[in-house]
């Protein structure tokens, strides 16, 4: 049964040039500061200027952050929902589903309102407060999808017999979490971590609201003072994106699987 | 049950209580609150200014705009793609590109679509140098409606790929062959059982981009400067100043803008739980 | 002299290299009921495939009444199918999904209702209509994909291993009724399967398949009691395959572990010293009871396997073992590994199969 390509293949061009073209056409922006000649100038200029190394590796610190206090909460979570109190299964799905309905701004509109010098945690009040409110806003967006990696992962490797296995050989649950569930499932949690590694780098509503010098407020920011820096950062950012989509790509082939029992 | 059972969903609890739900739910109702701290609906009331319901109104069109292209471009693509029969690279090629694209927005995608279509951009240039077209004379303007829907398109055709793709996948080979024996053209399959099967999902997923949509402000932000007052430009400059200005105004914005959003996404998660009912 | 309906010629198929069906000629007669039947791999899905339009054969031809349709696509071909895995259209319910055929031919309303409810009442649900598929059993889609099948009364009907994904109980019953429903209609029908028990039951004729080639065609009673070769004596029933020596080929008479038997039905001819595979049913074997006449052989019990009504044995003869039934017989005690027995077994069941090559 023969049948004409030539439609898919045409929306296929037509859709790539769409994606394509502007992908193109920033790099090359990016690479015309200097008037005739194409050349990595802007990339050197962005590189160099404190405020970018700054405000990166600030955003990077977050971001860890942000991960380290989203495994603590949502490992043991996911686990004890698994095993011990399935009936909360409901109330924790409805949980991971609020970061994608509630946008962003709203969400750091009301901590401001909550968390503020009238409150009972004053968190805005000082520096570290508002750090930690800002890196508890990012648990917060990369919530749903860690948890779906995690329970994911979960699912994969078993969970319930892993844990019967260990008990009777005397473990604990602290020691299960830690030495053997945690273990199995480092490669989705590091899915989770990279995903939310990307949003945090890229952020720029909730940290400019809490006023935290974070690269996604840096790069507004250039982007309103100069011409071809912006692309050159848009560029960055799209391959620090493209990394770390990619590795979660490629740890999903190193994702451990035993089978499950149902 | 032991209460140790619900040790280890503590923290989660906790966090989603005092980091998700209550904060937002103050913030809902503080949109109830007048200045003196007693009840009242003056703050929605106070949302019937011109400047407010146009901003609602740009970011409903907008919203609409780039959600009805994105899911029908998104729509066609991933049909073209998977039932095309082009090769597997090609799928899986696209598939991956749609899961960066749809997390590229914000200040990054605008700065891009500057590179793009703005008055200094590639495209700009190419229509100016081969086509004689100045297309900024012509009218267009990127700092504008159809040019934040254009850069909107950006991560919502792929986020309709990333949706769409495995419900297009669930229409079975042996439909579109049980419909062949029974004598039905592929046109005649796709009307009578293919969209309608799809149907539901492309509702649900619709709903879903106009809530992307409708919330988002960072690309816009970037794009548009304040020039382009959708409703979350407006909440953002309300919060930067919320010192000199009302309180309960703002509160009340917020209210709107997560009424219009939240009723977007549970429209979505009800189409979807009651398609996937269908699909047993 | 039932007239031909449909004729496959020298049907090749190859994916990429790999050739999946090796040259079949077939002809079926008008009204007939065959079943294709082997393996998985075998290439008898691909040749229904073909014959529905879903496959382009590589080389050959297909004739439907005098008509070659080889290069027809599968919507004009006016063939019913009906397929494993039911493929009832979800967002119609069934009287929809029966309809589909007639609403895209075009029938108007009226006729297609009563169309349906006639359907409905063929396949025995009758007021089923405004069900969904998800509301009905494996068995029950099935049956109206049949109905659906049958409803724009096709010239022929293709049905691929519609029965491998119900339970056993649901298949037996099922079975029946789709063979009573094809004679009633008298239409010419196409059963793929896996599962010789159907093919036996339900077939006016087997066409049995290995590794893309016709093995045999025949009726059932010919495949079962009389297989040419190898592969469909092992296929089709339980079978013992012994090896033995020609000893005198004139008369027939061969050596089992040195012990002499002989064959009143022999495959090809013999030449002394050959070594030939000999084919015997279990149920043609007898213990300890030896007639003149009669084959035996002494052996002596390797295994012994309670299976409630049944004792199945196993008896050794050197390098060859013969599997038997008998019944359990709670006056009896079953025999002991390790007893001497001798089994007996006439001449006309000792089938010598074909020369190897």
């Amino acid at each position: 049964m023969k049948q004409s390509r030539f439609w898919p293949w045409l929306i296929f061009a037509l859709g790539s040039l769409y994606f394509l073209l502007p992908l193109i056409a920033t790099f090359q922006f990016s690479l015309s500061i200097r008037r005739d000649t194409l050349s990595w100038d802007a990339y050197l200029n962005v590189f160099q200027a404190p405020a970018f190394q700054q405000t990166f590796s600030y955003s990077l610190v977050v971001g860890f952050a942000a991960v380290v206090v989203g495994v603590l909460i949502v490992v043991p979570a996911a686990y004890f929902v698994r095993l011990r109190a399935p009936q909360l299964r409901p109330v924790i799905e409805f949980v991971t589903l609020l970061p994608l309905i509630i946008p962003p701004i709203i969400l750091v509109f009301g901590y401001i309102r909550m968390y503020n010098s009238s409150s009972l945690i004053p968190l805005t009040n000082s520096t570290i407060g508002t750090d930690v409110l800002l890196t508890l806003a990012y648990v917060a967006l990369a919530m749903p999808y860690m948890y779906r990696a995690v329970d994911t992962g979960l699912r994969t490797i078993d969970v319930q017999t892993l844990t019967e296995a260990a008990n009777i050989l005397g473990a604990n649950t602290a020691t299960i979490l830690l030495r053997i569930i945690l273990p199995n499932i480092t490669v989705a949690v590091l899915s989770g971590a990279f995903l939310t590694l990307a949003i945090v780098v890229g952020e720029f509503t909730i940290a400019s609201l809490l006023n935290r010098p974070a690269f996604g407020v840096y790069m507004q920011n250039v982007g309103a003072n100069r011409a071809y820096e912006p692309a050159a950062l848009a560029v960055i950012s799209f391959v620090i994106t493209w990394a770390a989509m990619g590795m979660i790509q490629l740890l999903a082939r190193f994702a451990p699987r035993t089978a499950a029992r149902s | 049950m032991r209460w140790g059972d619900y040790i280890g969903v503590a923290p989660f609890l906790v966090f989603a209580i005092l980091f998700l739900i209550v904060p937002t739910a103050f913030l809902m109702a503080s949109a109830f609150v007048d200045r003196e701290g007693g009840f009242t609906l003056d703050n929605i009331a106070n949302l019937n200014t011109p400047q407010i319901l146009s901003s609602f109104w740009i970011s409903i069109r907008v919203s609409v705009a780039s959600a009805a292209i994105g899911a029908l471009v998104g729509l066609i693509f991933a049909l073209a793609v998977i039932r095309g029969r082009l090769p597997q690279a090609v799928r899986s090629t696209v598939l991956t590109f749609s899961g960066v694209a749809s997390q590229f927005a914000g200040i990054p995608l605008a700065f891009a679509f500057i590179a793009t279509l703005g008055r200094l951009g590639l495209i700009t240039w190419l229509f100016k140098t081969y086509l004689d077209l100045d297309i900024y004379r012509a009218g267009f303007n990127l700092l504008s409606f159809w040019g934040l829907t254009i850069t909107y398109c950006y991560f919502q055709i792929p986020l309709m790929i990333l949706i769409i793709a495995p419900a297009i996948d669930g229409l079975k080979k042996e439909w579109s062959e049980a419909a062949a024996t029974l004598g039905a053209t592929p046109v005649q399959f796709w009307r009578y059982v293919g969209l309608p099967v799809l149907w539901p999902n492309l509702l649900g997923t619709l709903s879903l981009l106009f809530a992307n949509a409708f919330g988002a402000i960072a690309t816009a932000y970037a794009l548009t400067g304040s020039s382009l007052n959708i409703v979350p430009i407006l909440l953002y400059a309300q919060i930067r100043g919320d010192v000199l200005n009302d309180p309960g105004l703002g509160a009340a914005l917020a209210l709107g803008m997560v009424v219009i959003a939240a009723l977007a996404n549970v429209v979505y998660l009800v189409i979807r739980t009651r398609a996937e009912r269908w699909l047993k | 002299m039932a007239e031909e309906f449909l004729r496959i010629e020298n049907l090749v198929k190859s994916f990429s290299g790999n050739t999946v069906v090796k040259g079949a000629n077939l002809t079926f007669e008008k009204g007939e009921f065959v079943t294709l039947l082997g393996p998985s791999g075998c290439g008898k899905t691909t040749i229904l495939r073909m014959i529905a339009g879903f496959e382009h054969p590589t080389s050959g031809s297909i004739h439907v009444e005098g008509q070659d349709i080889t290069g027809l696509p599968p919507n004009r071909r006016k063939i019913g199918m009906v397929f494993q895995a039911y493929a009832l259209f979800p967002n119609m319910n069934v009287a929809g999904n029966i309809a589909f055929g007639l609403r895209v031919a075009g029938m108007p309303r009226e006729r297609a209702r009563a169309r349906v409810e006639e359907m409905l009442k063929l396949i025995g649900l009758p007021g089923y209509g405004k069900r969904f598929p998800f509301e009905l059993s494996g068995g029950q889609q099935q049956r109206v994909a049949l109905a659906r099948a049958i409803a724009p009364s096709p010239r022929m009907l293709l049905l691929d291993e519609p029965l491998s994904a119900l339970d056993a109980k649901i298949r037996v019953s099922l079975r029946e009724e789709i063979r009573s429903i094809q004679r009633e209609l008298g239409i010419t029908t196409i059963f793929v399967t896996h599962d010789q028990e159907e093919a036996l039951s339900m077939s006016d004729r087997i066409v049995v398949m290995s590794a893309g080639h016709i093995e045999q065609v025949g009726t059932p009673f010919e495949i079962y009691n009389f297989p040419k070769t190898r592969f469909v004596a092992s296929f089709v029933g339980t079978l013992n395959i012994l090896e033995a020596r020609v000893a005198d080929a004139a008369s027939g008479r061969l050596t089992v572990d040195n012990q002499e038997i002989a064959s009143t039905r022999i495959t090809g001819t013999l030449s002394n010293g050959q070594t030939r595979s000999i084919a015997l049913r279990p149920e043609a074997v007898v213990l300890n009871g030896s007639e003149a006449g009669k084959n035996s052989l002494k052996g002596t019990i390797e295994d012994v396997t309670f299976l409630g009504a049944i004792i199945r044995i196993r008896v050794r003869f050197g390098a060859n073992a013969i599997s038997l039934d008998t019944f359990n017989n709670p006056g009896i005690a079953p025999p002991q590994r390790g007893a001497p027995a001798t089994v007996s077994f006439s001449r006309d069941d000792v089938l010598v199969l074909e020369a190897q090559p």
